[in-house]
């Protein structure tokens, strides 16, 4: 049946129309996702016009193209200049950029596209072949089960707090506080405005992003004299070897069957994903004190997780039509401009371009590691320009991608005010990971607490009202227990050094 | 100032700002409906939380770094930059302050194109680049190919008079 299918999928796939549109969609992609501030969606919207004189598998191939490479793109800035081109590559910043320093950019750049194409590859399988299964589990998720995951999703704040535990939850609260400014989502009342109306709107995720990453290294070489760069030459160490892949391809595995669950779970993106994902490689590995430190791990997972994610919105998408995301909502839009309704009558009519679309997302993930390849040569390059020259360029970009998200110049000033807080924070030795995390993940966390409660009429009970918020919170204060004795043996290592060090000296 | 004594600081400043949101930011910052009933329904509810959090986190961070011997979190620095004395730190970040308070201002009245030329030449001058024939390509070019990308393939508007009146009589 499956087999008859392709076959007529392949018949309308084959044709150079469909091979190009994926082609250069993918490109498009991944230019518009290596832009700070430049996200998928609006890479997506700017496309569409086009596809409207286009074929239907052809102008869909095209958009879903441009999709696949915005998610993949996100990485590149974010190894190569601290600055995320997306929100779901901020994970991908944490190990990305410790590498570039350490003259390793070709290498993790390497290492995010293969991870990246490995986990747009599983996560396209699992479209094709779990669609249904993954649509009914990803329909029992009410605000319930969305709290119990992200109360999941936060225990990564440990992970990423490096050696002050405290630290990094003062940071995650700032983060907290921010993501709280704005209009209240059940009274639609103002929180921190006070009377202003841009404030109203609340703080968009791209300024915020930006200034926390790429502006505090701009301020603090201020603080600095200008030296040639003594970092080891790019070349041997472009290359993943054969050894190295192997080592990460457990947390790529685990990373893109995170990216496919929570993919195919409407409203979630490719953020949480990440952070999930490269909290559970950093909790199995075995080099897990290296992480946020360089690790090539990290990379693999946190893309991943990001990349996993981009066949399986696509899923509910599909069988159910109900777009996951803001992107899938456009696409969405583009089927019902060819005329095509997304759902179980698409599969019943139009079977041949639904699987004509899996041919042409099968072969996005091979068209990724082409594009990608190629332009590592080039982007690698970017890390060897002396910073006197990069830094006032990538402000540069920064403002014109902050400006971008809204065309207003408050978000400027946001980022430049979110800078001067990072600065801080870099010089207080305060992690920004935990705070980005709960900027992310908090107005999730919020909003579906608090929409379960009203449910509920104010009674917790509806937090364990079935097998999947059970499961997520059970996993919650297992991972906060062994968070407790980790941070505990650690305390009492470090005081026992101490006192061996006061004897030494004594 | 001791690595003990700029830990404490950074606990205290940690209390300090979460009394100021108790006092100040939370109270006057985020109305309360007055037909609310349930506690955790209310807008301050979430606020609350992060700051019982910041309080915890200020409160152990100062405990912390007062009765433990040697207690801070090392520096981790991978920096090829070599750091300048403290003085002259200092005066940097004024400079650097100025800069990017004189980009916005130039930004926001003369335009980003304008403003980003200029930005870049006084930023890596300001950072010790004296490569003139770097610098000024890197400052007619970027601005001026990120305005034509955002405005031509983007359709993004850019505010910039000059640029556009420019780049329309040139398209």
């Amino acid at each position: 049946m499956i087999i008859d299918n392709f076959a007529q999928g392949l018949e309308l796939f084959l044709s150079w129309g469909n091979v190009l549109a994926i082609l250069i969609g993918v490109l498009a992609g991944i230019v518009f996702g290596a832009i700070p501030g430049l996200t998928g969606t609006m890479a997506v919207a700017l496309v569409l016009p086009f596809t409207f004189s286009l074929p239907p598998v052809t102008g869909i191939l095209l958009l879903v193209g441009v999709y696949k490479g915005a998610v993949y793109g996100g990485s590149i800035p974010a190894i190569l200049i601290k600055t995320p081109g997306t929100p779901g590559g901020a994970c991908t910043v944490m190990d990305g950029y410790p590498l570039a320093r350490q003259g390793k950019a070709g290498k993790a750049l390497n290492m995010a596209l293969y991870s990246s194409a490995c986990a747009d590859f599983i996560s396209n399988l699992a479209l094709i072949f779990l669609a249904g299964f993954i649509a009914a589990f990803a329909l029992r998720f009410g605000p319930p089960e969305f709290f119990a995951l992200m109360c999941f999703s936060l225990t990564i704040i440990a992970g990423v707090s490096g050696s002050s535990l405290m630290k990094g939850l003062a940071s995650a609260a700032l983060g907290l506080l921010l993501a709280s400014v704005g209009l209240d989502i059940i009274f639609g009342t103002p929180r921190f405005a006070f009377g202003e109306v841009e404030l109203t709107a609340g703080l968009n995720f791209i300024p915020i992003l930006i200034g926390l990453f790429a502006m505090p290294e701009i301020i603090n070489q201020f603080t600095k004299r200008y030296r040639v760069a003594t970092r080891i030459a790019e070349a041997a160490n472009a290359r993943v070897s054969w050894q190295e892949f192997k080592g990460s391809l457990r947390s790529i595995l685990r990373g893109s069957v995170i990216g496919v669950v929570l993919g195919a779970i409407p409203g979630i993106g490719g953020a949480p994903a990440a952070f999930v994902s490269y909290g559970a490689a950093q909790r199995a590995s075995k080099n897990s004190d290296n992480f946020g430190k360089g690790e090539l791990e990290g990379v693999a997972a946190s893309e991943a997780g990001n990349n996993g994610v981009c066949g399986a919105t696509m899923i509910p998408l599909l069988s159910l039509g109900v777009p996951g995301d803001v992107i899938t909502a456009v696409i969405l839009g583009a089927f019902m401009i060819h005329g095509l309704t997304p759902g179980p009558l698409l599969f019943q009519e139009n079977i041949d371009i639904v699987y004509a679309i899996f041919c042409g997302i099968l072969l996005s993930s091979v068209f990724m590691v082409m594009w990608g390849k190629l332009g590592i040569r080039v982007f690698a390059r970017i890390a060897d320009i002396p910073n006197t020259v990069l830094f006032p360029a990538v402000l540069v970009l920064c403002v014109f991608g902050a400006y971008a998200v809204n065309s207003n110049p408050f978000d400027v000033l946001v980022m430049f005010l979110v800078g001067i807080l990072g600065f801080g924070m870099l010089k207080a030795n305060i992690p920004p990971a935990p705070f980005l995390i709960a900027f992310v993940l908090g107005p999730m966390l919020e909003n579906n607490l608090r929409r379960a409660l009203q449910m509920s009429n104010g009674d917790y009970s509806i937090l364990l009202r079935n097998e999947i918020t059970i499961f997520f919170l059970a996993l919650t204060a297992l991972s906060l227990i062994l968070i407790t004795i980790r941070n505990l043996k650690r305390w009492r290592r470090r005081t026992a050094a101490r006192r061996d060090d006061a004897s030494l000296a004594g | 100032m001791t690595m003990r004594l700029k830990e404490v600081g950074i606990g205290l400043f940690v209390l300090a700002l979460a009394f100021l949101l108790l006092i100040f930011l939370i109270p006057e910052g985020i109305p309360q409906p007055s037909r609310l009933r349930e506690g955790q329904l209310s807008p301050r509810f979430w606020p609350l939380i992060a700051t019982s959090i910041l309080v915890m986190s200020g409160v152990v961070l100062t405990a912390m770094a007062w009765f433990e011997k040697g207690q801070g979190t090392p520096t981790e620095s991978d920096e090829d930059d070599e750091p300048l004395p403290f003085t002259s730190a200092i005066v940097g970040l004024v400079v650097g302050f100025v800069l990017l308070s004189g980009y916005y201002w130039a930004m926001t009245r003369l335009g980003m194109v304008v403003a980003s030329a200029v930005g870049i030449v006084l930023l890596a001058y300001a950072y010790g680049e004296r490569r003139w024939q770097v610098l000024i390509p890197v400052a007619l070019l970027l601005p001026v190919a990120l305005y034509l990308f955002f405005v031509y393939v983007a359709g993004i508007p850019i505010p910039d008079p000059l640029a556009r009146t420019v780049f329309r009589a040139l398209f």
